[in-house]
This record gives structure tokens, sequence and C-alpha cells, in this order.
């Protein structure tokens, strides 16, 4: 987990890959299924997605491990803020310190599609949920709020699958 | 997220001026970790210093922590009943939705020119045949040192240094403490 928080430049979204590395791949904590599961509870909290982090940790490990689990994955990022925010205005004006930034930026949407093929891969597909997938896709595209979004989806699910 | 705690910093409260909060997000976007927090810390530390980078790293922290806590109770207890199933069903659908509208969201900004494009690729490539994530970011890190021009707007010098209270001595002992209470979280 502190490992996750370390990489994870540029946001919630950037974490997911190492996430899906880490606790699925790697290690074999939890399945696709249910890591899947825990990345939609994410959605649902109000808070970054890497909140995950609290549900695989009580899966595996009960509430300690939920515990563990939240507190390591939040920590380095929070050492980060308060280390680096005082150098912050000259690491800015450093060019290679950007051109790394951007590097990584971009090796994450690689990172990213590999996560949507395999997620997609992992759901058996038939007609109801391509059409609840395009529902949403279009819903998100057109900017409607993800708060709305996952509550209306998680009612329609429940009476249509 | 952001626009909110924006909102309650520089408006309500009057903690910090804008300049000061958009450098601070400026920052949290480019260093890892989640960037809503990360603001808030921010935030913290500009009005208190690192105890108050701390309490409102806890106070953003602590409402999702129980809420995705109770949650995860919930999810062990039920996750067999077949209304339940049905609802992950679903949900899954719509995380997939979810994050194949951040990647693209993402790579519309981003990936804008043929060299990100091609770092992108190679990075897919490379974790589609079992490489690391970890790795595939330091090889990004580096391709972009070398590879990469930096695109005219980020290279301008806008805002003066400002001087920060950076207090050495708090944080590495936070860290300390934070090492040898989590020893088993770092293997």
């Amino acid at each position: 987990m502190v490992k996750i928080d370390l990489f994870a430049f540029g946001g919630g979204f950037a974490s997911l890959p190492l996430m899906l590395h880490e606790i699925v791949i790697n290690r074999g904590w939890l399945d696709s299924k249910t890591f899947m599961d825990g990345i939609a509870l994410g959605q649902i909290t109000p808070g970054p997605i890497v909140i995950t982090a609290t549900f695989v940790g009580y899966l595996v490990y009960g509430l300690l491990g939920a515990l563990v689990a939240t507190i390591a994955i939040f920590a380095p990022s929070f050492f980060m803020v308060i280390t680096i925010a005082p150098f912050f205005d000259r690491l800015k004006n450093s060019i290679y310190f950007m051109k790394a930034i951007d590097g990584i930026f971009a090796s994450f949407v690689g990172l990213l599609l590999y996560v949507c093929i395999k997620f997609t891969m992992g759901i058996p597909w038939d007609i109801v949920r391509i059409l609840l997938g395009l529902a949403t896709l279009a819903a998100l595209l057109s900017k409607v709020d993800i708060l709305y979004i996952v509550p209306i989806g998680a009612v329609i699910s429940v009476f249509v699958l | 997220m952001i626009v909110h705690i924006r909102e309650l910093s520089t408006q309500r409260n009057q903690w910090l001026d804008k300049n000061d909060f958009k450098n601070g997000v400026a920052l949290c976007q480019s260093i890892p970790g989640a960037t809503a927090i990360q603001a808030a810390a921010y935030v913290g530390q500009k009005v208190r210093g690192v105890s108050g980078a701390l309490a409102a790293y806890l106070g953003f922290g602590l409402p999702a922590f129980i809420f995705m806590l109770f949650l995860a109770v919930l999810y062990a207890k039920f996750s067999s009943l077949p209304k339940f199933i049905s609802l992950f069903n679903g949900l899954q659908v719509i995380v997939v939705a979810i994050i194949f509208n951040a990647t693209y969201s993402f790579g519309r900004n981003i990936a804008n020119n043929y060299k990100n494009i091609l770092v992108a690729l190679l990075s897919a490539v490379s974790f589609w045949f079992g490489i690391s994530p970890f790795m595939v970011i330091i090889g990004a890190c580096i391709l972009g040192m070398t590879i990469l021009k930096i695109p005219a707007s980020s290279a301008v010098t806008d805002s003066e240094p400002k001087k920060t209270k950076w207090n050495a001595g708090q944080i590495i002992g936070l860290l300390v403490t934070f090492f040898s209470v989590l020893p088993a979280s770092i293997s």
C-alpha cells in the first residue's frame, strides 16, 4: 500500500493499475471480481478512490487490516505534501522535473488503458450489461455528476440483472 | 471535490488567497497521491504548519474511512445474497464505464502529441506482458526526461518563492512514528 501511494502520481485513478497489480496479480489477496466490487464501493464513498484500500484490508485481515491498509496508503502522500510544499516553486521551474512528470502522466494513460481492457474482459457481457455500460458512459461524457450516476445505476441493476 | 475545498478555504474562511491555493493544487497534482486530500493537507499546512496539515488530513480521510469500513462489513456479510450479487454485477459495469471515461479524459489532455502517445502505448504493452507498473512508471520517468519536449506554458516563471514554515523536527518525528508503528505494512 505504501508503494502504491508513492507511485500514484496525479490523483486517484493513477493508483488503479498499481492496486490491480499489487493486490490481484502479485499478492493474490483478492480475485479480480471482488477487487472490482471494492472499486465500485470506492466510487460511492465521498472520498478518494484509494479508500478501496480500506475494503481490501478489511476483507483480508478484518478491522486491523482495514486500519493498517488505510494508514499505509494515505501516509506517504501526506509526508509528500508537507515535505515538498516549501520547495515546489523551485521544482516547478526545473525542466527535468516537468519532463519526468509528463512522461509519467503519459504512461498512466497506457496503464489505465490496460486496466480498462482487463476489467472489460472480466465481465460476462450480455445485452442488459452492454446497454447499462453505454448509458453510464453517455452520462459521464455529458458530465452528469458521478454521485448521481452510481446510485441510479445501482437501483437499476438490482431490478434488471 | 477540489472546488469545494477552494470555496471553503479561500472564500468562506479566508485561510489563504486564491493564488496560493492554485499553487497548492498544482503541487498536489504533480506529486503522487490522491489530489483532493493532499490539497486539504496543503491548506492545513499553510494555516497552522504541520499540525494543521495533520488535522486537515485526518478530517478529510476519517469520514471516508468509516463509511468504507461500514460498506466492507456489509459486503463481507451479505455478498452471497442474490439481490446483492445483481447489484454488484451492475456496479461492475458502471465502474468499467467510469474507468473508460477517466482514461479518455486523461488521455485527451495528455496524449496529445506522438511522443506522449508512444510512451502511453509502450506502457500499456509492457504492463500487458507482466512488467510491474512500478517499473513502467520509473521507465516512463526516465524516458520523459530524455525524449519529451516541455510544453511552453509550464516553463514560465510566474510566482516568486515564498517562505513556508518547514518544521524538519516535526516531520521527522512523524515519519519515525509512522515507520515504527506500521512495520507490517511496508513489506
